[in-house]
């Protein structure tokens, strides 16, 4: 029995360990139902769990399997589906890895707009692709298109687009011609393995 | 110093809601509010008034279906039942749309705007009661403004009424507070004080009416059960002077 507990536990941990955890703050709950209307547009995203909202301080988090990954650009979008104003917004995955969107970065004067080609394959590739980019100094939004395979950036003067693409090949994604290290695809879970130009 | 009755009924419940240690609220009663609760978000309810007039006593029973097709935008049908002294049928079906043109948000708190429409179709039985079953067409826009925060909700609603036939136009004023008596906490769990007023004037006929609603409302997860009682301060000129009503809510959130 003792041993049975102590495989339950530990697959329990592990099932924890493979979850993202998201936290973002929200402008606008002026009320409970508000916080209703939060939550019922984000269960969209099916799988969602340990929901918590603290209306007074507008902190707002779950967790989702890591299988099923959000980027930064897709929740802060729902939020506003949502009628509600996002900020500073956390996404902790399941590796350790966390990316952060500051509020600061919302106050950025939208000056640069521009498309990168970067190759993916899936909605994993579409979070891995503008989480890179989010985490590149003066990207204000970034969305992945996976019918067009574009990236389209929004950033200001300093938006640096070079700096980018070398992210972007950092984490195994081949972008604007230039092809990311072979070794660097290959650890690539096998629902991302797109197919490269030669 | 001397103030009116009706003012100074006004002047001591605005000073017991500022009073009240308040906190979150939710949606106001008889008056309009301009926060939309996310698109794709469907909400049936109903708000049934026993209207005691001098003529007699007027039940009027709407089913109320509104949907957000998104985040600002909201379409709602009303489907309303009338009886007065036991004349009874299908009022006057109301097309309501509403569009939210201004947000400002902060930490828990929210202040919005919003344009409304409400066309009331000539589908009701001709027992003279304005706005709720006249069996002729009326177009009202109007504007509400509301500012939500965890103290204190206010909503205000300015609109004009165009009648057709014989209906007069009429000017809408309304007002609200809401007091919540509980701390704020999600999932929903509410006690809510509602103080509301609302001011006609129907330029044709120079009548005017100006009303007030105290109601209490409790909401649960996605219910609220409301209660409110109406009575009149001022009716001069009026076509039909009512003696008080009583409204009884409920709201189901899909």
């Amino acid at each position: 029995m003792r041993y049975l507990t102590l495989i339950l536990m530990l697959i329990g941990t592990m099932a924890i360990a493979q979850t993202d955890k998201y936290e973002i703050q929200v402008d606008g709950l002026g009320c409970p139902f508000c916080a209703y209307g939060l939550e019922k547009k984000f269960k969209d995203f099916k799988g969602i769990k340990k929901i918590k909202i603290d209306i007074e301080s507008g902190n707002f988090s779950f967790v989702r399997s890591a299988e099923k990954p959000l980027g930064i650009e897709e929740i802060r979008a729902k939020v506003r589906e949502a009628g509600y104003t996002p900020n500073a917004t956390l996404i902790t995955r399941s590796t350790g890895e966390q990316i952060a969107y500051d509020s600061a970065s919302s106050d950025v004067q939208i000056t640069t707009k521009t498309t990168l080609a970067v190759a993916g394959k899936c909605g994993m590739c579409k979070s891995r692709i503008e989480d890179a980019a989010h985490q590149i100094d003066g990207v204000a939004t970034a969305v992945w298109s996976q019918d067009d395979q574009l990236l389209t950036l929004e950033g200001g003067d300093d938006l640096n687009i070079s700096a980018v693409v070398e992210k972007l090949l950092s984490v195994g994604h081949d972008t604007e011609g230039k092809r990311a290290a072979d070794a660097t695809y290959d650890a690539l879970p096998p629902c991302c393995l797109y197919d490269r130009a030669q | 110093m001397y103030l009116p009755k009706g003012l100074r009924a006004i002047l001591l419940v605005l000073c017991l809601a500022a009073s009240c240690p308040g906190y979150g609220q939710g949606p106001p009663i008889t008056a309009d509010k301009p926060i939309m609760l996310g698109g794709g978000a469907t909400i049936f309810k109903t708000l049934t008034e026993v209207r005691v007039l001098e003529r007699g006593t007027a039940v009027y029973a709407p089913l109320m279906a509104h949907y957000l097709p998104s985040s600002n935008t909201l379409v709602a049908v009303h489907l309303p039942f009338v009886d007065l002294e036991g004349d009874r049928g299908l009022a006057d079906i109301k097309i309501l749309s509403k569009f939210q043109f201004y947000r400002k948000d902060g930490k828990a708190k929210t202040f919005r705007m919003v344009l409304k429409s409400l066309t009331s179709l000539p589908t009701g039985k001709k027992v003279d009661l304005l706005d709720y079953s006249t069996g002729e067409w009326q177009q009202y826009f109007a504007v509400v403004a509301g500012r939500e925060a965890l103290r204190l909700g206010i909503s205000a609603e300015a609109g004009y009424s165009l009648g057709f036939h014989e209906v007069p136009d009429e000017l809408r004023v309304k007002f609200g507070l809401g007091v919540p008596l509980l701390k704020p906490t999600y999932p929903v769990n509410q006690l809510n004080l509602y103080f509301e007023w609302a001011m006609d004037y129907q330029p044709q006929l120079e009548g005017t009416t100006i009303k007030y609603a105290q109601g209490i409302q409790y909401a649960r997860g996605t219910w609220t059960w409301e209660t409110s009682f109406l009575v009149p301060l001022v009716q001069n000129n009026v076509f039909d002077r009512q003696k008080y009503t009583l409204l009884f809510g409920l709201r189901k959130i899909i």
